[in-house]
């Protein structure tokens, strides 16, 4: 009994000593004091598992962008573009050169101060197409970035583009010198700074009270990964997190009514809920199919039992919702609710009773594209198509169309679109090249490239509204309704706000009240 | 002895890289790849670029090459990078691995905490009320699944009785009263899952040799019934228990996965499972060797107390 | 994984002696027996349908939805009932395919020449070396969540532990009395395996097969519970309480109901290999 005995307490003994030594670098959530700025945990069912903002693909990193890089410009809470590194611009009357002026004494988190070379060469980083750069689309019509001296940038573009100072708002200005290092000392020059990072586990930052911007009122902020979207809600409802990150609509509904919680969404909803479809392929290479599947889309269910009430339908397949300044007052298709119109153009198009369709979806995520499915599934059948549900995990969802040119006939797959709150950019996912639907409408590119031409004038919106009405005649993509992605904060912190549709969190004005 | 030992430990270097060449072309055969899973639902980047990507890391090259690569690098502790941090291999682990080993340790703790007393009593009075009550319990703790005991117990302590904090880790080093908080529901489940298989081993083996003429004898002297217990039943059947403790630490350091799951633990069965999803290679095989590692080495301890406690053994031709 | 009943009681060898007590399997035999024939006659049972979406989501339990509801207000007890026809099929299915690798792996493991035994079983120890969970993950992160993958997958995963106690027994009984008067005799392998040592295995065998339905169900379970197992709008057990989990503040009848019947189930095979092996004579296995 002894010798049990003694070796049980040996063997206590080291792990309590490995357990120990581990992570011992860590200021984590719980010794931060709760002094003037304070601290918050933000957490999140999702993964941060690399710092480099160019290469981001994950929506929980973006919540580091503000907070530890600035760009030339950035976006504010009522979706207009600010100055951050630049003070002011101006450009040509052809809107094809640029010219931005950068403020004083900006300096990189290790010190050395920012000079117009610096931004040069992060742009050129992120226009490298082996960078893989999630903003290139945005910004590839850039032929040609300068700096004339320390203080001044020009960028040159191949064509007009009126919405170049938006374009460039997540081309964060990194340090390329020591981009190596990136994911151990993110020399950014933002109001954070970071302190701890462990992938996939947490990110600890503590104010850069060397910021050359207006300091965060926090003193630091811990981001922690969460196992899941429940382990999240029970951590937010017991005190453990101050905000969290990607809400579900079933618990957003719960939470808008308490007193206790805040619900945080990107307004005007514009997360279009995009239906991928390969347009190339039978049957929806048939735009009656197309149409069908648009009029077999029970979009108020969808919205009520699916989305919790959180978004607006769109009847007319347009990906502007119906409350906005600029969406087309006529000259779109209606939509609505009809399965023996559905029925009708389907056979029209050769899918007849019997015939399956499939849905493609990502599994373990999003249950509210789930609940879709099986709505559809339910009207489908009702007609006598029938919806196979196939949900794969992320790594294997993806590769089935992503990227673009591949052929997946009989799939609907669906995907979001989270776009600034611009017209510009509201459509291009629908680009030639750019959509996974294969889409190529030679009228739609060249309207497109017409509108972007136009700077801000009571014209811009009107160019827009023959975008609309092709993509509401020719259902490249099925668009059942535009949301917001959601996300939650206890009532005590304020001044969060998100865009990017709701998919990227704005923490660097935030506080704790009272 | 010695050529015990030995045999023992080359088997296990063998079994080791027989894991290691399983494994590699195991996760060969799922479908996607870092790189895809990295970039996401983008859509900007074109097929050469991936190409590029893929050539980079190396994963164009042919299969052998890439596991020869691998193992070379493996044995000089090299295990590589993380396709999507950068971070090594090792690092990432040296920050999992805390957590997955005193979970473990405290788990297993628990289970012969719970599991002595309560088995001794049992086989006191074989099927008495106590005894029958016991079993009746064991049975429902057996057949429930880890995850839903962890869920429910979150449920009750975390939330309705805000007790214990409901997720996370804290390391000792921050204090061990928070990182005991933490860890006490974990434990706790584990210990309620694992307790009831050795429950009953310890008091089968009790009971059995409670029956054995030399018990009969001592009891017949007048010896007391717990000083039996004590001092002859128990050490005989702690041996092969240690057999069960051994299997069940295997199971601890590498299925508690669903436990850290549940729990909000990052350690390294959460590491691997996140791995595999994001088909960051480097990181599954660095993580299953290490937890394979782990079971045989406990395996191998196992087996070397067998032959301290039991000379019996030492005899027996290893089969 | 560790196999309860392969730890078996030490006991004496007499195994021809039945206790009389040992009936007490016939109980839970019953109960699962019911539990499969709710499953099978769900639709005279319920009149839901397991995809009928419904008006009021995540309703409590009531008179007219015993279970209470789901998300799209589908009737949880139908898909309980359902769904169970999904878990038993899985355990059925994974189970038979692990009993019969096992007993294959186990024989030769046991009769073969050394050159050929000791290889497999190095490979049964290399992958019960490896956590089930995981290896159980990656395979069906490739090959798919499909019911006939995972009654491969599992069956396949619980097949190593179970050649171990094939094997086991087998060599044990190679060297009985009346094996070695059968060889004395000049009987043939395969007349060995199959009039004598498979026999005389079936007892222990039936425990392990309960043994191991018990443990694919709650593998099933986990792997759903992570993303992994049945998908919707499927249901089985495992992805019920998944789901479920999602909504434990607002409904929790949605992860107990359905839980408390897995649980019954696993319970009902757990307690009929304990009482089938609680019968005296049974060696117990070394590592």
């Amino acid at each position: 009994m002894k010798r049990q005995t003694q070796l049980v307490a040996a063997l206590a003994a080291a792990t309590l000593l490995l357990a120990g030594c581990s992570s011992s670098a860590q200021p984590g959530a719980g010794d931060t004091p709760e002094s003037a700025g304070g601290s918050i945990v933000v957490g999140a069912a999702d993964n941060i598992s690399q710092l480099n903002p160019a290469v981001t693909t994950l929506a929980f990193e973006t919540t580091l962008y503000p907070l530890l890089w600035n760009g030339l410009t950035k976006q504010i809470e009522d979706g207009s573009v600010a100055g951050d590194i630049a003070t002011e611009w101006s450009s040509n009357d052809e809107l094809t050169e640029w010219t931005f002026t950068l403020g004083e004494g900006i300096s990189f988190h290790d010190g050395t101060e920012l000079v117009a070379e610096d931004v040069v060469q992060a742009f050129e980083y992120y226009l490298d197409p082996n960078t893989g750069a999630k903003a290139f689309p945005k910004i590839k019509a850039i032929s040609d970035v300068s700096a004339p001296d320390d203080r001044t940038v020009v960028i040159n573009t191949e064509t007009p583009q009126s919405v170049l100072p938006l374009a460039i708002t997540d081309v964060k200005i990194i340090d390329i010198d020591t981009l190596d290092e990136i994911n151990v000392t993110p020399n950014g020059t933002g109001p954070f700074r970071l302190a701890d990072f462990v992938p996939d586990d947490h990110v600890d930052l503590v104010r850069n009270e060397e910021y050359f911007g207006e300091a965060s009122p926090l003193e630091a902020i811990n981001i922690v990964k969460v196992a899941d979207s429940t382990a999240a809600t029970t951590a937010l409802r017991a005190g453990e997190l101050d905000v969290m990150f990607n809400l579900s609509y079933a618990d957003a509904e719960k939470f808008r009514a308490s007193e206790d919680f805040t619900v945080i969404s990107a307004e005007p909803f514009h997360w279009t809920q995009t239906w991928k479809i390969d347009t190339t392929s039978p049957p929806f290479s048939d735009v009656r199919a197309r149409q069908a599947l648009s009029y077999a889309t029970d979009r108020d269910t969808i919205l009520e039992k699916a989305y919790y009430g959180f978004g607006i339908t769109a009847p007319t397949n347009n990906p502007i919702a119906s409350t906005a300044d600029f969406f087309a007052p006529e000259g779109l298709t209606d939509y609505t609710y009809d399965l023996d119109k559905a029925k009708a153009l389907f056979a029209e198009a050769g899918v007849n009773e019997g015939d399956s369709l499939t849905w493609w979806g990502p599994a373990g995520m999003q249950p509210e594209k789930v609940a879709a499915a099986e709505i559809l599934k339910d009207s489908l059948a009702q007609i006598g198509i029938n919806l196979e549900i196939v949900l794969k995990p992320v790594a294997e969802w993806t590769p089935a169309f992503i990227p673009t040119g591949q052929s997946f006939p009989g799939y609907i797959v669906p995907t979001g679109s989270a776009a600034p709150y611009d017209p510009a950019y509201l459509f291009q996912w629908a680009r030639a090249g750019a959509c996974e639907c294969n889409w190529d409408a030679p009228e739609f590119e060249q309207a497109y490239d017409d509108a972007l031409a136009i700077g801000d004038s009571a014209e811009r919106a009107e160019a827009f509204y023959t975008l609309q009405q092709i993509i509401s005649e020719e259902v490249p993509v099925v668009i059942p309704l535009i949301t917001s992605n959601l996300s939650a904060s206890s009532a005590d912190v304020v001044g969060i706000w998100s865009n990017g549709a709701g998919t990227s969190l704005h923490l660097e004005s935030a506080s704790i009240e009272g | 002895m010695v050529k015990f030992f030995v045999t023992r430990v080359a088997t296990s270097v063998l079994l080791l890289v027989a894991t290691s060449v399983l494994v590699f072309f195991v996760l060969r055969l799922l479908p996607g790849d870092p790189i895809i899973t990295r970039l996401g639902e983008t859509s900007t980047v074109g097929p050469e670029v991936i190409a590029q990507m893929r050539a980079d890391l190396g994963l164009d090259q042919p299969l052998i090459v890439q596991y020869w690569n691998w193992l070379l690098g493996a044995v000089r502790g090299d295990f590589g990078v993380s396709y999507f941090s950068q971070y090594s291999v090792t690092e990432l682990i040296a920050g999992r691995i805390g957590p997955t080993v005193e979970l473990a340790v405290l788990a297993l703790l628990l289970t012969v905490i719970i599991s002595l007393p309560v088995s001794i009593v049992s086989a006191r009075r074989p099927g008495g009320a106590v005894d029958r009550f016991v079993q009746g319990l064991c049975s429902i703790a057996m057949s429930t699944p880890q995850f839903l005991l962890g869920v429910l117990l979150i449920m009750v302590f975390g939330v309705w009785l805000d007790l214990v904090p409901s997720r996370g880790f804290v390391p000792i080093s921050e204090g061990i009263g928070a990182n005991l908080e933490r860890m006490i529901l974990p434990a706790t489940t584990l210990a309620i899952v694992s307790a009831p298989i050795l429950i009953r081993f310890i008091r089968a083996s009790l009971i059995e040799a409670l029956s054995s003429p030399y018990v009969r004898t001592a009891e017949g002297k007048g010896v007391s019934k717990g000083k039996i217990i004590t001092h002859h039943a128990l050490q005989n059947a702690l041996i092969p228990a240690l057999t069960i403790v051994g299997l069940m630490t295997g199971g601890l350091l590498g299925g508690a996965v669903v436990i850290e799951y549940v729990f909000g633990f990052s350690g390294l069965g959460s590491l691997a499972i996140e791995a595999v999803g994001k088909r960051d290679y480097a990181i599954v095989q660095a993580t299953t060797l290490l937890i394979s590692a782990m079971f045989i080495l406990v395996s191998l301890i196992v087996d070397l107390l067998y032959g301290v406690l039991d000379p019996r053994l030492r005899v027996r031709r290893n089969g | 994984m560790v196999s309860t009943a392969a730890l078996l009681v030490p006991g004496n060898t007499r195994r021809r002696n039945r206790d009389r007590r040992s009936r007490g399997w016939i109980f839970p035999l019953i109960v699962l027996g019911l539990l499969a024939l709710a499953c099978l006659a769900a639709p005279l049972l319920t009149p839901y349908g397991p995809a009928e979406i419904g008006e009021t989501q995540l309703a409590g339990p009531s008179m007219q939805h015993w279970f209470g509801t789901d998300e799209l207000g589908r009737d949880l007890l139908a898909r309980t009932l359902y769904g169970g026809r999904i878990s038993l099929l899985v355990a059925l299915g994974a189970t038979l395919l692990s009993m019969v690798l096992g007993v294959i792996w186990g024989l030769a493991a046991a009769l073969a020449r050394p050159v050929i035994s000791e290889p497999l079983m190095r490979l049964a120890d290399v992958i019960m070396g490896i956590p089930g969970l995981l290896l159980a993950l990656v395979f069906v992160a490739a090959l798919g969540t499909s019911i006939g993958n995972l009654i491969l997958i599992i069956g396949v995963l619980l097949s190593p532990s179970t050649a171990r106690l094939v094997r086991a027994i087998a060599l044990g009984e190679v060297k009985s009395d009346y094996a070695l008067a059968a060889r004395a005799y000049g009987a043939s392998p395969g007349r060995l395996i199959f009039r004598e040592l498979l026999p005389n295995m079936v007892p222990q065998l039936a425990v392990q097969a309960t043994v191991n339905a018990a443990h694919v169900i709650i593998i099933e379970a986990s792997l759903s519970f992570v993303g992994l197992g049945v998908q919707p709008p499927d249901a089985s057990w495992g992805s019920l309480i998944r789901f479920g989990y999602d909504r434990i503040y607002d409904a929790p009848n949605y992860v107990i109901f359905p839980g408390l019947v897995m649980v019954l189930a696993i319970w009902a095979f757990n307690s009929i290999g304990d009482r089938l092996g609680a019968s005296p004579g049974v060696r117990a296995l070394t590592a």
